[in-house]
């Protein structure tokens, strides 16, 4: 019987009849019932289920609106530029789209934490595919804004700005296509499968593959690691770089670098160190009882929700923090509310062709 | 470089801990804790449940339900009880 026997098999009353006259040969004297209390008692996940199902479904609309709202406007302001995108706001751009993309698939996995995953499998490995890749994006353009910086304030050199519009063309396409590849185990390991335990279909990875823990490892290296490190150096060498210099457009450039970097973290923290929680108890680092497994689901589910908050604050930390953004966000709505006045209110400094709220490139033009 | 270092951190936390991938991709975790009891008294048997494992958990759980309201108990699937049943189910299976 080499085959692999799976879900869940349930006696049925006929069939215990016949148990219990078929084999008297149990031993059962070292039996009691009332002794072997708690410990043996299995762990009902309804407390930490039940949250998810109010919890979640809440968090994901919220951040669904927010995330297309703020998402929108900066693409909206974008794009409604005269003058050609400098490089960061190329990549804030794709950064807005990447984010937009990830919130559009939340309302699928409200309903998957409301009920259970009624799209079926094909839609389970797009949207869980989606879902990645524009996380990976995210993680991956923020990491080319911040090199891009890098190479304009420390080395004061300008690769994108004085290159052909190509190359920022390049990268992205870059990016998207690592991200693509990233994605692709997700696409192929995602299913809609039926959860015996929970008594429930939901949208999860059918790994029996044993290469999957090295697939998983690539990702994780190329999709954090490596932007967590590139960020790390680049705001670190930027900030030794602005910390020497002294001015008020500089003081404001380093606050926002430390916003950046200080949301990125503030958001994912919490995440992992819950899930390290929950790694030390698979290593049984940590003894495991009910009580504590349902607060680590609970709190994975509130930290998770603070993490995907991330591509909210996106657009409101590269964009919002510019003065200059706040200017064209009015002029745009001028322009779509009162079609007759918008001409006169458009701001002269729309004309410039460096990037328009990213302010640690107006201190590097302002200079250094 | 505190910052780098705090962010160093982070990313080894990251290294050593996302790998399980996102909670909206994980489905129940297993259900029993511990070994679970040896044996149950066959007469005090409502209902008997063998899951097998399953991408979420790797082990094959009992699960007794006893009658008159006792509640539920894990058996021991190592134990000579679960592999009676566990033979039996797999018999009915096929």
């Amino acid at each position: 019987m080499l085959q692999e026997i799976s879900g869940r098999h349930e006696f049925s009353a006929f069939e215990l009849a016949s148990l219990a006259s078929s084999s008297p040969s149990y031993d059962y004297s070292s039996e009691n019932d009332t002794d072997s209390c708690c410990e043996s008692q299995p762990c009902p996940q309804d407390f930490s289920l039940n949250f998810d199902r109010a919890f979640m479904p809440a968090v994901y609309s919220l951040l669904f609106v927010l995330g297309l709202l703020g998402n929108g406007a900066v693409a909206a302001v974008l794009l409604s530029q005269r003058t050609a995108l400098s490089s960061t706001d190329t990549f804030l751009l794709h950064l807005a789209v990447a984010d937009m993309l990830l919130v559009l698939t939340l309302p699928l996995w409200a309903v998957d934490a409301a009920l259970q995953w009624v799209f079926g499998s094909g839609l389970c490995k797009v949207a869980g595919a989606l879902f990645n890749v524009n996380f990976y994006a995210g993680a991956l353009l923020l990491a080319c804004i911040s090199f891009d910086r890098y190479l304009s304030i420390v080395h004061a050199m300008q690769l994108y700005r004085r290159g052909p519009p190509a190359r920022v063309t390049f990268t992205c396409i870059a990016v998207w296509g690592l991200c693509l590849l990233l994605a692709l185990p997700d696409f192929i390991f995602l299913s809609a499968d039926r959860d015996v335990r929970l008594n429930a279909t939901h949208c999860q990875y059918s790994f029996h593959q044993a290469g999957h823990r090295a697939l998983r490892l690539l990702q994780l290296l190329a999709g954090f690691l490596l932007p967590l490190l590139v960020m790390a150096y680049c705001y670190a060498r930027i900030l030794s770089v602005l910390l020497v210099s002294r001015g008020q457009r500089r003081l404001r450039a380093m606050r926002l670098v430390v916003v950046v970097v200080v949301a990125f973290a503030l958001c994912w923290t919490p995440y992992h160190l819950v899930v390290l929680v929950d790694t030390l108890m698979d290593l049984g680092a940590w003894s495991r009882n009910c009580s504590r497994e349902s607060h680590v689901d609970i709190a994975k589910s509130v930290t998770s929700g603070l993490g995907y908050m991330h591509c909210c604050l996106n657009p409101l930390l590269y964009a919002f923090v510019g003065v200059k953004f706040r200017e064209r966000m009015w002029t745009l709505l001028l322009r779509l509310g009162c079609p007759g006045r918008a001409g006169p209110s458009r701001q002269p400094s729309s004309s410039r062709r460096d990037s328009s709220w990213s302010e640690t490139t107006e201190a590097s033009n302002s200079g250094l | 470089m505190s910052m780098k270092g705090t962010v160093i951190v982070l990313a080894v936390i990251l290294c050593a801990t996302i790998a399980q991938g996102f909670p909206m991709f994980k489905g129940g975790r297993c259900l029993c804790i511990g070994p679970g009891v040896k044996a149950v008294k066959v007469a005090n048997i409502e209902k008997i449940s063998v899951i097998y494992p399953s991408n979420n958990c790797n082990k094959i759980e009992v699960i007794i339900t006893l009658k008159t309201h006792k509640g539920q108990r894990c058996l021991n699937p190592k134990s000579k009880q679960a592999n009676i049943l566990i033979k039996k189910a797999e018999r009915m299976n096929f």
